[in-house]
């Protein structure tokens, strides 16, 4: 059985001429411990499927089911709980708390769930021992990045969704990131979902789910992902 | 051109946009605005309703009342005054405090002016019914706690004392009556039929009506009635207006100051006309004194002169009955003597008669023994007579027959003849049957047989008289022969014989008469010896009858006289007692007249004007109350506008920084740039402003001023605008938005466009000062750790949040502050200062007066305990104060004086003995005076002249001013004798009621008034209400203050930090937790702000006391604890509810739209 099965999934914005269809018949299933990447083009609809994964919205239609538990029909205090302890996500623009420390930054996170590992372990982990105490402000894009992911992975999710989290970054900042990513996803056994309109991250992919016109056009799994040491773009 | 529209286009679309933004700096206009102009136009709005009733119901400026009544002069006099002073109008009247027999209360009753007249002062305003028509008809106050009770159509009954039919006092005569007024009018019937109900000008108060001299010594209400209805025709008082005050606003200075100017000339006249009036009483009362006397001494002679006479008339009686008794005895004596006389004269008298009788008896026998020869005699001579007269008559008769019998014979031959012719006759007559006629030779039938006739009768005729003739010669014949023997000799013999015998019985009878004559003589004389003796009896009758009657007629005088002597007596017996008592009841009015004259109701005429009447200063102070409020609260209002719109402003620049970059690229000049933003914020404001003015000058008024229509009996407001509160309020308006505006717009103007179009670096964080504190910042909670790092980084709202916070915060405060400064007053003043019930002024009365009060203080259960006081009420002036009336208390057993009045220092608290030498002056005074323990005060009595002495102290006081001092010290400062007009009263409230107690000591002559302290401490309720109505004001402000602050701000904040919430969001916070990330920050913000709102309202309520405390009151300048925690309460539950909406807000927020993008 998939950790993640999504039937049918729907999810219109606005009403009558002005309906927008971001997602359709969208049907996929992602195991447990995937490193999986949904790739597409821009307005593809991918981050919307992103966030109806991760509980910040509902589907117009269909079922989202996560361990079996369908969160389509969570309202928003089940969906509130779900996103506090099973999902951890990763902005584009990182959207680190400005008024915080790195380590206050995670920190938040961790104070969400009840067996979180220590901020500074995720933090030295990210290799970013030396810029605890740094606000984000005072970080480059790359050491924020690494900052929300750490801030991700804190409260160990079971899911951590990640919205192009290269998107803002150079090539070498970008492959160190993913690096942490696949790390956590082996280290932790997490579930990892990429969201990325590079082809070539996809490559990394346990599982790869193409998305274009809103809805799945291919889904491809790999016996054997390529290192992401071995990408470039 | 083309820019213009397109400008406006944009600005309409920016508003379209951001209409959140659009109606925050709307709405903080609009409250800023309506609350400016409203509170501020609160004050002059009351104070205009207030002038506006007084003027429609003509208001008096001013009342004369007379101790002893007004009378025409009086009026003419006063108009005089009025005239001399640019005219004015007078309403006399009549007023009489009275007790309504059902509900026991005091009244004061109004004679009803002409209403019609245009000028009738203080015209009522009908509120129900009409305005009495008859004398039996009444109309109330409308006053709803009095009017309530009774309903059109109801009779009221006005207690007996008032009321002339039953009662005894006089007062129609009008000897004394110009001293009456003072004692108190009566009615003329005892019932009355409510018509109506009235509001009075005079009494704006809802509830306070004043004092009075009858029932508990407070007046409940007042009722109007005719004039008729009083039993007097004098006035009690007159109203005037001032025509020179008509168009002077009621409550202005300038109207203050005219019309105090001229009350001061009025009373100066006044003053000496009471003088003279009072010479002119006394005078008279003196003159009425000595006639009374004169009279009264003229009818006890006339008394003592009739008593003289009645005696004398007693003794004259007494003098009558003695000579009656005498005449009595006289009469008896006379009477007996005389009886014995007349009874020996009569003895004799009958032995006369009896001697008489025999004479009587002898006379007799010789009368029968004449008589019967005289009887023979007189028989014989009758035969005689006899005899001779038949001889006679036989001879004429004899010579008669002869003449008798020749005569036949010559008829006899005549007949023949005749009898000659008869054969003719038959003849005739046979011719004529046989020829059968009538007539024959000249003769009848009838005639012929009619001689014939004739001549048959004349045959019988003769025949007749022959045998007539034959028969009388037979009788005579027969005659003869009877006359047998006797011839005439005889009888001739015969005669002479009788005719001697005749002559011896004469003799006889001659002697006989002698005789006869003799004795009737004798019986003549006995028979008038009776006579005599008849009379002389009669005589003695008479007059012993004469004797009597006359007596009896004397005792019947008597009697009368006696009769009409007790009458006398008893009538003057009675008269006397009628004339007794009148003289005694003369003498006991005399006597009144004469204490009267000693204590002379002293002619006074009092002056009140408007400021007298309850509740109508107060009413000004309240304006005046409103307005120190209006002067200080919408300050904070528009700060808080200029704030708010500054950072929103600001905000929106910040947001539109991208626009004014590219703007600035494509060439567009700076003030081309910042005139969206300046439309922006004038339109918004401008809409505020219009919707502030719209909604403020009416709102806020009528709320205010419905507040107080419960403590006041006024028409509906009188709403107004003023031009100059319109203005600042514009003004202040366009300052606080476009002129942030442009502050905030030129700022970002200055950068080049390349600045502009790089987005803002979000605003560092960084490390507070909290944080070098290690130990206290590692404790903290992660969340309080962000809560304080966020606060310090926004630092223009977390001053503002305070500033606002603050505000509201102090504003509760000095509203509650406000109540504790007044609650405080009644329990401090009269529960912990003064230790008495009630203050009886007492009369300059005599000493039995002042004696009968004593024992009935003594006597009366309920009163435990009196104090006497020496009291004079002079005046303190300073520059730039007003003249304060100051309160002297000399008393007269000071080391009794701690039971009734604590004396104590109004700093340390600590008691103040009162011994010969010290004074002490009362906080308030003392404060305004500026003085204190040492310095030198100078006072100015009305009538003594003015003292100046040290002061030893200041004694805790908060209502009135007063100086506490020994009689002995009185005496010495004022070189007067220290006597007490003042009792201080301990009674048990719970025996007796203040009305009873009122009733009871009313009645004592020597109690000129008194006032119950529970009266004086509920009339603070009042008050304290009155500053309810403040309190309530600030505290809504403050919650409106609260509500803008906190909501604005949070909203500001929430927007500009939508995305960090967002992402907190997305990491799985709970909403709660979401609201507390944020609210946590406001929470702090308004803990900080409560504690500067503490000082602030400290200072604010210190500056509100000055300003609405008044000079004769001295409020608490304490603020409980109650009340600060109060108003944090309810500055932390305005946060509170601010947090509930801002956590609905939060809920909704749309976090994948928020985090969306790389803005
Ligand atoms: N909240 C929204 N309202 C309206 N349309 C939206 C909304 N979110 C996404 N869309 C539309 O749905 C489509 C898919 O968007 P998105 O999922 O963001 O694409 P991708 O992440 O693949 O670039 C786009 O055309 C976008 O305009
Ligand atoms: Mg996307």
């Amino acid at each position: 059985m998939s950790f993640i099965e999504v039937k049918n999934v729907a999810r219109y914005f606005g009403e009558g001429a002005r309906k927008v269809v971001a997602n359709e018949n969208m049907n996929f299933t992602i195991k447990e411990g995937d490193f999986c990447v949904i790739v597409g083009p821009s307005g593809a609809g991918k981050t919307t499927m992103l966030n109806l994964l991760g509980g910040m919205d509902r589907p117009s239609a269909g079922h989202i089911l996560i361990d079996g538990v369908d969160i389509a029909e969570f309202d928003d205090l089940k969906r509130t709980t779900y996103r506090r302890n099973d999902i951890g996500f990763i902005f584009q623009n990182y959207n680190l708390i400005p008024n915080l420390t790195a380590k206050e930054n995670v920190e938040m996170a961790a104070e969400l769930s009840n067996d979180s590992l220590s901020a500074t372990q995720v933090l030295t982990a990210v290799g970013l021992a030396h810029r605890l105490d740094n606000f984000p402000a005072q970080l480059s894009g790359g050491e924020q990045q690494r900052v929300a992911i750490a801030r991700g992975l804190v409260k160990r999710p079971k899911l951590l969704l990640c919205d192009e989290p290269t998107g803002a970054l150079d090539f070498k900042t970008g492959i160190r990131v993913l690096d942490i990513l696949k790390q956590a996803n082996i280290d932790y056994h997490m579930t990892v979902v990429v969201i990325t309109h590079n082809r070539e991250i996809a490559k990394m992919a346990d599982r790869i789910i193409e998305i274009s016109n809103a809805t799945v056009r291919n889904i491809q799994l790999q016996e054997h992902p390529v290192p992401v040491t071995d990408l470039s773009w | 051109m083309l820019v213009k529209r397109t400008l406006w286009k944009d600005t309409f679309r920016e508003i379209r946009h951001s209409i959140s933004r659009f109606l925050a700096i709307l709405f903080i206009i609009l409250i800023g605005v309506a609350f400016y102009v409203g509170i501020r136009s609160a004050g002059p709005d009351m104070l205009a309703t207030a002038n506006k009733y007084y003027r429609e119901q003509n208001l008096m400026d001013g009342q004369v009342i007379s101790t002893i009544g007004l009378e025409a002069d009086d009026l003419e006099a006063i108009e005089d005054i009025l005239d001399e002073n640019g005219g004015g109008k007078l309403t006399p009247q009549i007023t009489q405090d009275v007790i309504f027999e059902e509900t026991k209360q005091t009244v004061r009753l109004y004679s009803l002016a002409d209403v019609s007249s245009d000028h009738s002062i203080n015209r009522y305003h009908i509120s129900a019914g009409r305005l009495p028509q008859a004398p039996h008809e009444i109309a109330l106050d409308d006053a709803h706690h009095f009017a309530a009770q009774f309903e059109l159509g109801d009779t009221i009954t006005i207690a007996d004392d008032f009321v002339k039919a039953t009662h005894e006092k006089i007062s129609d005569d009008k000897e004394f009556a110009s001293a009456d007024m003072t004692q108190g009018l009566l009615l003329t019937q005892h019932t009355f039929q409510v018509v109506g109900f009235v509001r009075s000008p005079l009494f704006i108060e809802e509830p306070t009506r004043g004092n009075s001299l009858v029932g508990g010594g407070k007046l409940n209400a007042f009722a109007v009635i005719l004039p008729e209805a009083f039993d007097t025709k004098r006035y009690t008082d007159v109203y005037f207006t001032l025509d020179q005050l008509m168009h002077e606003a009621a409550y202005s200075t300038s109207y203050k100051d005219r019309r105090d100017d001229f009350i001061e000339l009025l009373e100066q006249k006044l003053e000496r006309r009471a003088a003279d009036k009072q010479d002119e009483i006394s005078g008279t009362l003196e003159e009425e004194i000595q006639k009374g006397e004169e009279a009264l001494q003229e009818a006890r002679t006339e008394l003592d002169d009739a008593r003289q006479k009645l005696i004398q008339a007693e003794a004259e009686l007494k003098d009558a009955r003695d000579q009656l008794n005498a005449g009595q005895i006289e009469l008896n004596n006379k009477r007996q003597a005389g009886r014995q006389q007349l009874d020996d004269a009569w003895d004799e008298w009958q032995r006369g008669a009896d001697r008489l009788e025999d004479g009587r008896i002898k006379l007799q026998e010789g009368k029968d023994e004449w008589n019967a020869a005289a009887q023979f005699l007189e028989q014989k001579s009758d035969e005689l007579t006899q005899l001779e007269a038949g001889l006679k008559a036989i001879a004429e008769g004899e010579e008669a027959l002869a003449a008798a019998q020749e005569e036949l014979a010559q008829n006899e031959k005549s007949l023949n003849e005749k009898e000659a012719k008869r054969p003719q006759l038959t003849a005739f007559l046979k011719q004529m049957e046989q020829l059968g006629v009538d007539q024959l030779h000249g003769f009848t039938r009838s005639e012929i047989l009619q001689q014939l006739k004739q001549l048959d009768q004349a045959r019988q005729q003769l025949e007749d008289a022959k045998q007539q003739l034959n028969q009388q010669q037979a009788e005579l014949a027969a005659k003869r022969q009877a006359l047998n023997g006797y011839t005439p000799e005889q009888l001739e013999a015969l005669r002479t014989q009788l005719q001697a015998n005749e002559k011896n019985l004469a003799q006889k009878q001659k002697e006989l008469e002698a005789k006869a004559n003799e004795f009737a003589e004798q019986e003549q004389k006995i028979s008038i010896a009776k006579q005599t003796l008849i009379e002389q009896s009669a005589l003695f009758d008479d007059q012993i009858a004469a004797a009597e009657a006359n007596l009896a007629a004397q005792e019947e005088k008597w009697a009368a006289g006696k009769a009409t002597l007790d009458e006398q007596k008893a009538t003057f017996e009675r008269q006397s007692i009628a004339a007794e008592n009148e003289i005694a009841e003369n003498e006991a009015k005399l006597n009144d007249a004469k204490a009267l004259l000693k204590d002379l109701p002293t002619v006074r005429y009092i002056i009140n004007d408007r400021d007298d009447n309850p509740g109508y200063t107060e009413y000004e102070d309240n304006a005046a109350r409103i307005n120190a409020i209006a002067g200080v609260l919408p300050i904070f209002f528009f700060f808080i506008a200029i704030l708010i719109s500054l950072t929103t402003m600001t905000r929106m620049v910040d947001e539109e920084r991208e626009y004014i970059g590219i703007m600035k690229a494509m060439g567009y000049r700076r003030q081309e740039i910042a005139l969206k933003f300046i439309v922006y914020a004038f339109l918004a404001t401008t809409l505020g402003a219009a919707m502030g003015l719209f909604i403020g000058y009416p709102l806020f008024p009528q709320l205010i001023y419905n507040s107080y229509r419960s403590l006041y009996n006024l028409p509906d407001i009188q709403l107004d605008t003023y031009p100059l509160f319109t203005a600042t309020a514009l003004f202040a308006s366009y300052l606080a938005t476009v002129f942030a505006t442009l502050l905030a717009v030129l700022h970002s103007l200055r950068l080049s466009a390349a600045q502009l179009l790089r987005p803002k670096a979000p605003k560092e964080g960084q490390r507070i000062l909290l944080e070098k504190i290690t130990p206290l910042w590692e404790r903290l909670s992660f969340n309080y750790k962000i809560t304080f790092r966020n606060l310090f980084r926004y630092k223009t709202r977390m001053l503002m949040t305070i500033f606002g916070v603050a505000g509201s915060c102090g504003l509760i405060l000095t509203g509650f502050g406000l109540s504790d400064s007044v609650i405080d007053i009644p329990n401090l003043q009269f529960d912990e200062l003064s230790h008495y019930q009630a203050i009886a002024a007492l009369k300059e009365a005599d000493e039995a007066d002042r004696a009968t009060l004593e024992h009935f203080l003594q006597s009366e259960e309920a009163i435990q305990d009196t104090l006497s006081i020496t009291t004079m009420t002079a005046k303190t002036e300073k520059k730039g104060m007003n003249t304060q009336q100051v309160t002297l208390y000399a008393v007269q057993e000071p080391e009794r004086l701690p039971a009734f009045i604590q004396l104590q220092d109004s700093k340390t608290k600590k008691p103040l003995p009162l011994t010969d030498g010290t004074i002490y002056i009362t906080t308030k005074l003392a404060e305004l005076l500026g003085i204190k323990a040492g310095d030198t005060l100078t006072i100015e009595s009305t009538d003594r002249g003015s003292f100046e002495f040290e002061i030893s102290g200041i004694a805790e006081n908060y209502l009135g001013h007063f100086l506490y001092m020994t009689a002995e010290t009185y005496t010495e400062i004022t070189n007067q004798p220290a006597e007490p007009n003042l009792k201080l009263i301990q009674y048990d409230t719970k025996q007796l009621s203040a009305t009873e107690f009122g009733e009871k000591l009313l009645k004592q002559p020597a109690i000129m008034g008194i006032s119950n302290l529970n009266d004086v401490k509920r009339s603070f309720t009042d008050t304290i209400d009155s500053l309810n109505i403040i309190t309530h004001v600030l505290v809504i402000s403050a919650a409106l203050l609260a509500f803008t602050v906190l909501y604005n701000l949070t909203n500001i904040n929430v927007a500009e930090r939508i995305r960090e919430l967002s992402t907190i969001k997305v990491l799985g916070f709970y909403d709660r937790e979401v609201t507390a990330y944020i609210y946590r920050e406001n929470i702090f913000l308004t803990l900080m702000g409560i504690v500067a709102g503490y000082g602030f309202g400290y200072l604010l309520h210190g500056f509100l006391i000055r300003t609405t405390e008044v000079d004769m009151m001295r409020f608490s300048r304490h603020i409980s604890w109650q009340s600060y925690a109060m108003s944090a309460l309810l500055t932390f539950t305005f946060a509170t509810l601010v947090m509930f909406i801002v956590h609905r807000k939060l809920k909704h927020i749309n976090m994948v739209d928020a985090l969306k993008g790389g803005d």
